[in-house]
């Protein structure tokens, strides 16, 4: 640094120069700062922004500024499968009162599908990235947010449970299958784009199909009447191999009549429910923490809840969806369930996804992922 | 009204005990004595008072990448949040903090905002950051790319093929779009 001064103190014409640039540079915010902003901004605007400048399609296709972007914004959408694919934005209800489901027409005409054949499951969601099954033989990466999709062709479609997850330390996004009647499971790499058969002769039993995403794994509650193997079971996506997590101690010694299981703000979550009455929310603050299973709520009077997600940034207003029924919030405030409306489809017969906004593609791309000259952008 | 918050915390606080001042230069020479805790805030400051033992009360830390205009603009918030602090040491009081920061904002060009945040960055005050990038990105949701590029003082690198492409590829995000 003084070596700099020495060199600019040798010439006043120099000095004079450098002045007027460094009033100049002021004004022009360095890419780190234009970063910080643009990950602030929904994905629309995103989608916009890459048409500003060079530099600003480098960075907002970077996949570290994708990663960024989610802990910044944290915006959840809801999608329900309703036979077409139908988003809900749930985060504007702190502006309006009631909810318009929209079809997402973009999917169709990208994928070119006729009507007689196009019915969506959703199979996983994790970090704004949906795993759909559409007709019988397709299986479909789709962010809703930006769009993009990628289509791979299914095989074996007749497995009973599967879900979608990502993996941090080996940055990849995994589709895993997992088989009653076979002893392997499948598993779609999204970084190497292709398939890994992995023997196995672990079983479980669990009445939910979809595995839930969380620190490299995907998660699955193992709930028997009898009791002796009630237990997490999670697939370790690093790994690929199964272990098990610890159950708050009023899953193991009470019979709870219903329960679901979930994630709130990065932590897994259960509800259980004693004689039709007591409902009880629970949320494991720290990762596979016995001890730190806490109860973070309790109500009278509801049934058959599964937990969707935190709105609006804030821990303690939570929307919940009935089982056959409608869409709920708790409100914090008088401490109650509140019945949200929707218009556009029959919400009752259909179990929503959460999905956060983002611009994560289904396109991994490797050709940036080591540049050195952006990833100083991102320390 | 936010000055008058500033005012009466500095006269208060003076009338109970002497109040220990930093000197602060900016590049254009201007020193501003700054009350301990407030200059505390600015993480450049508090390290550079904690890591060298030879400075004294009297030393007058230069601050060679921040303008008297943006001093004057931070030292504003940081001044208020020590006065919030000081109110309610455990939470501070939502509302009014949201309205100071409302206010505090309302008033700055968009010249004016990136300058603070330079600032921010340099004296390394991340609330403060985390705060101003958000009301950049508000004032950019929903414009134009043409907007955008006159925010942040960008010339368009594209040629018109070559934006006409990005365009296409995301038609649907252009539909809709804010008045400049």
């Amino acid at each position: 640094m003084e070596k700099s001064s020495d060199t600019e103190t040798n010439t006043v014409a120099m000095d004079k120069s450098s002045d007027t640039k460094t009033s100049l540079v002021t004004k022009t915010l360095p890419p780190v700062l234009i970063a910080e902003i643009l990950a602030r901004l929904r994905v629309k605007s995103l989608c916009r922004f890459r048409c500003v400048s060079k530099l600003n399609l480098a960075l907002i296709t970077h996949p570290k500024f994708a990663k960024m972007h989610i802990y910044q914004t944290q915006r959840h959408g809801l999608v329900f499968p309703a036979g077409s694919l139908y988003s809900i934005d749930p985060e504007a209800l702190s502006c309006v009162n009631k909810l318009v489901a929209v079809e997402d027409e973009s999917l169709k005409m990208k994928l070119n599908y006729q009507p007689r054949d196009y019915f969506v499951s959703i199979r996983g969601s994790c970090n704004g990235l949906l795993c759909l099954t559409i007709g019988r033989s397709s299986l479909v990466f789709y962010n809703p947010s930006t769009k993009d999709c990628k289509q791979i062709s299914e095989f074996r479609p007749r497995y009973s449970k599967c879900g979608l997850g990502y993996a941090d330390s080996i940055d990849d996004y995994k589709y895993v299958k997992i088989y009653d009647d076979v002893s392997a499971i499948w598993v779609y790499s999204l970084r190497n784009d292709s398939w890994k058969e992995i023997p196995n002769n672990f079983t479980f039993y669990s009445s939910q199909m979809s595995g839930i995403p969380l620190n490299e794994a995907l998660h699955w509650l193992v709930y028997d009447h009898a009791g002796p193997n009630r237990m997490i079971v999670a697939f370790d996506l690093v790994e690929e191999k199964f272990k098990t997590l610890p159950l708050p101690d009023i899953m193991i010694k009470e019979v709870s009549h219903s329960y679901s299981f979930g994630i709130l703000g990065g932590c897994l979550c259960l509800f259980t429910e004693e004689k039709y009455q007591t409902l009880q929310l629970w949320i494991m603050k720290e990762y596979a923490v016995k001890e730190s299973w806490t109860k973070i709520l309790t109500a009278e009077g509801h049934s058959y809840l599964h937990p969707l997600c935190y709105l609006n940034n804030n821990s303690k207003t939570i929307l919940v969806k009935i089982d056959f029924e409608q869409l709920m919030f708790w409100d914090p405030t008088d401490e109650k369930f509140k019945i949200i409306e929707v218009e556009g489809i029959e919400t009752g017969d259909f179990l929503p996804r959460v999905y956060v906004e983002s611009i994560v593609s289904p396109y991994y791309r490797n050709d940036i992922a080591d540049d050195g000259n952006n990833n100083s952008s991102f320390s | 009204m936010s000055s008058s918050i500033a005012s009466s915390s500095s006269s208060s606080s003076s009338s109970s005990k002497k109040e220990k001042k930093i000197s602060l230069k900016t590049s254009d020479g201007e020193v501003f004595e700054v009350e301990e805790p407030v200059a505390m805030q600015l993480e450049i400051v508090r390290s550079f008072f904690a890591d060298n033992e030879d400075v004294t009360e009297q030393t007058v830390m230069p601050l060679p990448n921040v303008s008297t205009a943006a001093m004057h603009g931070i030292l504003e918030y940081c001044r208020a949040h020590e006065e919030f602090r000081r109110r309610m040491p455990e939470a501070a009081p939502e509302e009014e903090v949201r309205a100071f920061e409302a206010g505090y904002v309302d008033r700055k060009s968009n010249e004016e905002l990136k300058e603070m945040i330079l600032a921010a960055n340099y004296l390394n005050i991340s609330k403060l950051l985390d705060f101003l990038t958000g009301v950049a990105a508000k004032r950019i949701e929903n414009k134009s790319v043409e907007y955008v590029r006159a925010f942040f003082g960008v010339e368009n690198d594209f040629t018109p093929e070559e934006e006409a492409n990005l365009r296409r590829e995301y038609e649907w995000a252009f539909e809709g779009v804010d008045e400049d």
